[in-house]
């Protein structure tokens, strides 16, 4: 027990760092309120204005129109289709992952960071490259059956965009239900199996209600992410499939129609808004005291040859789903030799862009080091003024809403607020840095915090006792511990502004296109030229997405997965 | 034909022999005790016992049905786990209840077996708990009781005291043959501790490097190891290279010793160990296998003094009351050993 003045005198330093703490805080707070909750205001007043006047009655009116409420169906079932087969597919691969140690296990861990980073234009159109009628999988058949015309494309089909999420999610799953699943003590269900149960009794009495909480976790994350799909649908599905964020799109970029797109924002911030809080209320539920065992003890070699071709299955699957779509994108951005690359630089009459296609490339690295450095400087501040706060969580939640929130409705709100004073920043570069910087504040956030706790106090104590004033104790002690952390942080931040395609279709000029937007413009275009440069330039974002993840990977601390 | 009999098993772990060859015998209502070091393949033992895991050669048959490749759920034979593995998402009732719902027992008889089982094991007031709260002592009779409860023809427990602090330990280990004695179930403990094996148990099956070494009943074996190694292993010390002299006679370096005429040695001239079982050295001045020594060491251990002993080619190790004066470390002694604590074992 430390005596009261001891506990007295806490209190008061404890009171006078808050408030230096407080200062930290009014640079990214101030940036929340002008980017996010303000363009968010001016999406909920367009929505509830009709004709100059307030009506609840008009928004109602409006998203009960025909087409919205099959676009709200077509939105809920492709995500719940998307998820059930991401489960399907991902529950038989995170019990391998948890149960079996197998060669090349650390090198498939690695992979599954890999569509972390890629932007999903990239995915898509690697998507439309084996789907496609010229896919590998068509030569093969064209060869075999001699027919004359290609026999499959999948492309705009329901199939290609169910395709395209599970790619997405499946490591989703592995990694979350297969973390927990390889803690799980395997002699849980070995006494279920000595005390009368078959393999699957034991499974659906023992194991499964265990997996629960990471089951539950893992299922709305992903239904979460195909419910706000948008680069997906909007190149995989075609003109026939609409998400509510293909919609809100559609409406506001083509129709012109703002007050509807932004009544279907609206309808898209409550439902990811209530799909959040049945996550963290399932999650406080579901959270069962656990006896979690180190791995070497739930894992071993697969021994029969049933375990063994089991553990390949998932393998294979596993590669062949996260790896064809881009060995296969990267092949064909070759089919005609050099000359999609080469297209890239040229800048032809009639062109649909007003520059050099390649000047995109320019554009992007320019945005992401924008971002990079506005991600990091307010992520450092909001980092350090909230990691020793018990009661921060409020503020910690506050940061990550921009992660819930739909880049496009996001883009939406850009468009309607600051198309005038006092912030009329609509069709600044600066709009698009900021936009990129909200959305990847929250990775900074939660990349840098966990390795600020890690730093015991009694270090910057013994610093301040040695004589370093609180700047240089940063310096000597924070900084040398939390780097990798905020370089990691960094990676994430360009990786991301790079890729980004939701709020930036929304708001770039065309004559400021990104890479992503140049893609995407190349994919609405017929041709073969067109079509060649859009795999190139996917190539070359994948390029740089996957150097993304590898600096990622070697700077994360070892042993830190399954 | 042996309730349980199991022969020749053998199985490697990450391509190490774990076991070569294990043969031993269990009778119906036994409760016998697989004792060895660890990594002997005590606990793989007992999963191929279970079924939770085949070997690679061998044969297990339970009342003479072959086994060896029955999945567990069919055999009817329980293991309690070390750790107990108690379900963290049901109570202490749901628990003791899990074997009998496998039964597709009736609710009824199950709700009466598990009020017996929360009897026996004195957890009356327990049935509805959390067992995520319950204490070490607590969890292991919830395992105990969840693992009686379906009338298993054969109940395996993996180091059954071993998770618990050394007081709770002491008690269960006279509360525990209690338990099995009255339900009995014929049953096999696993255990590294020989104190336990020997409190445990009717009959030890002693395992080294993946075979059986000895069986018998524990004084027996503590009596008259088979080799050096039991000998070793159970704490006896004593032990000195010796030579067959006549019929009933030895030579060690510090003399030459008279055994008892029910010992059986080899021919005049064969080689091996003397055993020298620690209560028959006396230290007064006898006729019989007369020694001299120095003493090297005293150290008390609250009910007994423990003397090292120089003598010639070795070292005596005895425990004495300290009731006696013991001699001081410097002192030479005259003693004398009695011919019944003479052992002889192959070299």
């Amino acid at each position: 027990m430390p005596d009261n003045t001891d506990h007295e005198s806490r209190k008061v330093v404890r009171h006078s760092l808050l408030t230096t703490r407080h200062l930290l805080l009014v640079l990214p707070l101030l940036f929340l309120v002008l980017f996010y909750f303000y363009p968010l205001g001016a999406i909920f007043r367009v929505s509830l204005t009709w004709d100059g006047g307030p009506a609840l009655d008009a928004l109602l009116r409006r998203l009960f129109g025909s087409t919205t409420l099959r676009t709200l169906g077509f939105t809920l079932g492709q995500a719940l289709l998307s998820t059930l087969l991401t489960l399907l597919l991902g529950l038989p691969g995170a019990y391998v992952v948890a149960r079996y140690d197998f060669p090349g296990k650390r090198l498939l861990n690695a992979l599954t960071t890999v569509p972390f980073v890629l932007p999903t234009v990239v995915v898509a159109t690697a998507f439309t490259a084996v789907l496609g009628p010229k896919s590998p999988l068509n030569t093969v058949l064209m060869n075999a059956l001699n027919l004359a015309h290609p026999p499959l494309d999948l492309r705009y089909t329901l199939g290609a965009i169910l395709l395209a999420h599970v790619f997405y999610n499946y490591t989703l799953v592995l990694r979350i239900v297969g973390s927990f699943w390889a803690n799980l003590d395997p002699h849980l269900e070995q006494a279920a199996r000595t005390l009368g149960a078959s393999p699957w009794r034991a499974f659906v009495e023992v194991t499964l209600p265990l997996l629960l909480p990471a089951l539950g976790a893992a299922s709305l994350l992903v239904f979460i992410f195909c419910f706000t799909s948008f680069g997906v649908i909007l190149i995989l599905g075609g003109p026939r499939f609409a998400t509510l964020e293909v919609a809100i799109y559609r409406q506001a970029i083509d129709m012109g129609n703002f007050p509807l797109a932004a009544g279907l924002s609206f309808v898209q911030i409550l439902c990811t808004l209530g799909l959040t809080v049945v996550y963290t209320r399932l999650q406080g539920r579901l959270a069962r005291p656990l006896d979690l065992r180190p791995r070497w003890v739930t894992q071993r070699k697969p021994r029969t040859a049933s375990e063994i071709a089991f553990v390949l299955a998932n393998v294979v699957l596993g590669a062949a789903l996260l790896g064809l779509p881009l060995v296969t994108l990267a092949a064909r951005s070759f089919d005609a030799g050099l000359r999609y690359y080469t297209a890239l630089f040229e800048n032809p009459r009639g062109s649909i862009f007003y520059v050099p296609p390649v000047a995109a490339v320019g554009n992007s690295v320019k945005f992401a080091l924008g971002t990079m450095t506005l991600a990091l400087l307010l992520g450092m501040l909001t980092a350090t003024a909230l990691y020793r706060r018990k009661q921060g969580w409020i503020l910690d939640a506050l940061f990550m809403l921009p992660l819930g929130t739909s880049a496009v409705t996001l883009g939406l709100g850009y468009l309607l607020a600051m198309a005038r004073p006092p912030l009329a920043l609509r069709g600044t570069p600066a709009l698009i840095v900021f936009g990129h910087t909200l959305v990847a504040l929250p990775f900074v956030v939660r990349n840098v915090m966990p390795a600020l706790q890690s730093i015991r106090p009694s270090l910057r104590e013994a610093a301040a006792t040695l004589g370093a004033p609180p700047a240089r104790v940063f310096a000597e002690v924070d900084l040398p511990i939390v780097w990798r952390a905020l370089a990691v942080g960094g990676v994430f931040a360009f990786t991301v502004s790079m890729g980004e395609f939701g709020a930036t279709s929304m708001i770039a000029r065309p004559e400021l296109p990104t890479i992503p937007i140049a893609i995407y413009r190349f994919l609405s275009q017929a041709g073969a030229l067109n079509y060649g440069q859009a795999l190139a330039m996917s190539t070359l974002l994948m390029a740089v997405c996957v150097t993304g993840f590898v600096a990622i990977e070697s700077l994360r601390p070892p042993g830190s997965e399954w | 034909m042996a309730f349980l009999e199991l022969t020749d098993i053998h199985k490697t772990y990450e391509d190490a022999p774990l076991l070569c060859g294990a043969t031993f015998e269990v009778e119906r209502g036994e409760i016998a005790c697989l004792l060895g070091p660890s990594g002997s393949g005590k606990t793989t033992l007992l999963r191929i016992i279970t079924g939770l895991e085949t070997p690679e050669r061998g044969r297990v048959s339970i009342e003479g049905a072959d086994v060896t490749t029955l999945p567990a759920h069919r055999r009817g034979v329980v293991l309690m786990f070390q750790d107990y593995a108690l379900f963290p998402h049901r109570t202490v009732a749901q628990n003791i209840a899990f074997g009998l719902r496998m039964r597709r027992q009736s609710r009824a008889a199950i709700a009466a077996r598990v009020a017996e089982m929360l009897a026996l094991t004195g957890l009356e007031d327990f049935a509805n708990r959390d067992v995520n709260v319950l204490s070490g002592g607590e969890r292991q009779r919830v395992a105990l009781a969840r693992s009686l409860a379906p009338q298993p023809r054969l109940l395996l427990l993996d180091e059954p005291l071993g998770a618990l602090d050394r007081n709770l330990r002491e008690r269960l280990l006279e509360d525990l043959p209690v338990i099995l004695r009255r339900v009995g179930v014929t049953a096999i403990t696993v255990t590294h501790d020989q104190e336990e094996a020997f409190a445990l148990s009717d009959r030890v099956i002693l395992l080294n490097e993946g075979r059986v070494v000895q069986t018998g009943r524990p004084e027996a074996l503590y009596d008259r190891p088979h080799n050096t190694w039991v000998a070793r292993f159970l704490g006896l010390e004593n032990l000195f290279p010796a030579r067959v002299r006549h019929p009933q006679q030895v030579k060690a370096a510090f003399g030459v010793l008279d055994m008892a005429d029910n010992v059986a040695l080899p021919q005049p001239g064969a080689e091996g160990q003397l055993l020298i079982h620690p209560w028959g050295i006396h230290l007064e001045a006898g006729t019989a296998n007369a020694f001299t020594a120095q003493v090297t060491q005293r150290t008390f251990h609250g009910s007994y003094f423990r003397l090292t002993l120089a003598v010639n080619g070795g070292t005596l190790r005895l425990d004495i009351a300290p009731g006696q004066t013991p001699p001081a470390p410097g002192e030479t002694i005259h003693g004398w050993i009695d011919p019944t604590a003479l052992r002889w074992l192959p070299a």
